[in-house]
């Protein structure tokens, strides 16, 4: 049985004053999936991120969350999504109370269900002893609560987190994660963040990006019992990743930068093949190289500059 | 759905000491300022209309002078209101809050300025008090004085609109407050050039907001006038619309 899509990002590139930020993203969430769009600062990360949640316009490509488009049916494509950037979108001047009923009123939440709603979220995300406070009076932790709280308040099918522990104590970090992990029961969940343990305990599937390209979408079970089928490759030439795809055995091939790919593969055949071909086409291939089998490693591997 | 967001904003506008610090002080300001034109209308003016026949009264030189002030108080006050509720929020991030949520950017421009409007609203009809209070102690032409109310509102609330597109045009407070003061110093130059002897233009003073509002203060309702206001609420309000829908 196929899994329900709940969000879906179609060729989606962007450029800032001629800089491409991202470039040619694709990548799918299905219902009960929790994802990590990993990547070092400025990778591309929240520019995807804006886009998807409709507060940027891509140069193209398409976002579908529960089949409709984000741009062209943007009403109904966000009645589907919770969203906390990487500045909590907060008032300052409003009682947490009223922030989440306003919060709530806005997503569409019925004037009746309100009371109940905001109760129920005040307690899940522990805010109960700062409720009549203000906002501008709460500690940084708590107003990352609020946060996540106006994002699930109206019990989305996907949630969308950007860093939600950065800028963290460790305690408040601790808190956050378990937050998270209660949020996973219930809702889809793409976290975006640069650190690599969160992703590993709350995570089942990883992105990684780099240089606004997508390098790696894989669960994190596959990535820790198929070590050894993924190889770095280097090239002085840049072969087109069309051709790479056509050797046998081969899975899947992403390029990060010139002349630099990741594949996976499921034969062994697929490194024999792809000697001859090199040497065939003149692709001057001159690395094969293992990625490593923690998160950590793979990580590292594919998105250190120029190691050689 | 725009109530929701006019709810809002009323109270974040309102919850802010500075707020009523200003509406005070222009409330107190305004008091006075009637009281030095009341002075000036009793021991002036009124012994040189003795035997002016259709000689103007009270509702002509203190009420309709008064309500002009009124007004130019009220759009100095614009400038706060509309970065408060347009900027800042920008600056702060939390404009995100509702470009991620379900609602259209119309909902959220007609949400905003109908909060300013609302806000425009009742500082006139509190300042008129100040002038209707005196009809219990003389006569006044009460439609002349219904007709300055709504000048004032109509000035005050149409300048919110162009404040508010202005305020949309930057993340930075001090840099909108300076563009909307910029824009009132525009409409000042164009009605002092507009009917200075030497230079008068018609075009300069229909494209100012001044000399409508001077006109509806004399009593005529002239919809060539309520046209110009209207207009420029519409006009400015799409230009809101276009440049929010535009960053989505």
């Amino acid at each position: 049985m196929t899994q329900e899509t709940l969000l879906s990002v179609k060729n989606l590139s962007h450029s800032f004053d001629g800089h491409k930020a991202i470039n040619n993203i694709n990548f799918e969430i299905s219902r009960g999936e929790v994802v990590a769009l990993l990547g070092v600062n400025g990778a591309g990360k929240s520019t995807t991120l804006n886009i998807i949640t409709g507060n940027l316009t891509p140069d193209k490509g398409d976002v579908y969350i529960c089949d409709h488009n984000v741009f062209k049916q943007p009403k109904s494509a966000k009645y589907n999504l919770g969203y906390l950037p990487d500045i909590p979108p907060l008032y300052r001047e409003l009682t947490v109370y009223e922030f989440l009923k306003f919060a709530a009123r806005i997503h569409g939440v019925t004037k009746h269900e309100i009371e109940n709603k905001v109760q129920s979220i005040v307690e899940t995300c522990g805010l109960t002893s700062v409720e009549k406070k203000l906002i501008a009076n709460l500690s940084k932790g708590y107003r990352q609560r609020v946060g996540i709280a106006q994002a699930i308040i109206h019990n989305p099918a996907l949630v969308i987190l950007d860093e939600p522990t950065v800028g963290l104590d460790p305690v408040q970090m601790q808190d956050i994660r378990a937050l998270l992990t209660e949020l996973s029961k219930n809702h889809s969940v793409l976290l975006s963040t640069h650190l690599l343990n969160e992703a590993e305990s709350t995570c089942d599937r990883v992105l990684i990006i780099d240089h606004g390209n997508l390098l790696l979408d894989q669960s994190l079970e596959n990535l820790k019992q198929s070590p050894s089928k993924r190889v770095k490759l280097r090239f002085n030439g840049n072969p087109p990743i069309e051709d790479l795809k056509t050797l046998p055995g081969c899975e899947s091939v992403s390029c990060s930068q010139y002349g630099k790919y990741i594949c996976s593969y499921s034969d062994t055949e697929f490194i024999q093949q792809l000697q001859t071909r090199s040497l065939k086409n003149d692709w001057q291939l001159y690395e094969i190289s293992t990625l490593g089998s923690s998160l950590e490693q793979v990580f590292l591997d594919l998105v250190m500059r120029d190691s050689t | 759905m725009i109530w929701t967001i006019t709810q809002n904003e009323l109270k974040r506008i309102w919850v802010s000491p500075i707020a009523w610090i200003l509406f005070s002080v222009a409330l107190l300001v305004l008091g006075l300022l009637l009281l030095i034109l009341l002075n000036n209308f009793y021991s002036e003016l009124q012994a040189q209309l003795v035997g002016l026949e259709r000689a103007p009264g009270l509702t002509d030189l203190v009420i309709a002078p008064y309500m002009f002030w009124v007004g130019v108080v009220g759009i100095l006050l614009v400038p706060l209101f509309a970065v408060r509720s347009n900027t800042e929020e920008r600056q702060s991030g939390s404009h995100v809050l509702l470009n991620s949520a379900p609602v259209s950017a119309t909902q959220v421009v007609l949400g905003k300025y109908f909060a300013l409007a609302f806000s425009a609203f009742i500082f006139t009809l509190i300042c008129s008090s100040y002038a209707l209070l005196l009809g219990y102690f003389t006569a006044i032409d009460y439609g002349k004085t219904a007709a300055a109310v709504l000048a004032v509102f109509l000035f005050i609330s149409s300048f919110c609109a162009a404040a508010l597109f202005i305020a949309s045009l930057t993340r930075v407070p001090i840099i909108a407050t300076a563009a909307i003061l910029g824009l009132l110093l525009l409409f000042v130059m164009l009605y002092m050039s507009g009917s200075a002897s030497a230079s008068s233009s018609e075009l300069f003073l229909y494209l100012s907001n001044f000399p409508h509002l001077t006109n509806l203060l004399t009593g005529s309702i002239d919809t060539q006038h309520l046209a110009y206001f209207l207009l420029t609420m519409v006009l400015f309000l799409i230009l809101c619309i276009r440049k929010l829908s535009h960053e989505r």
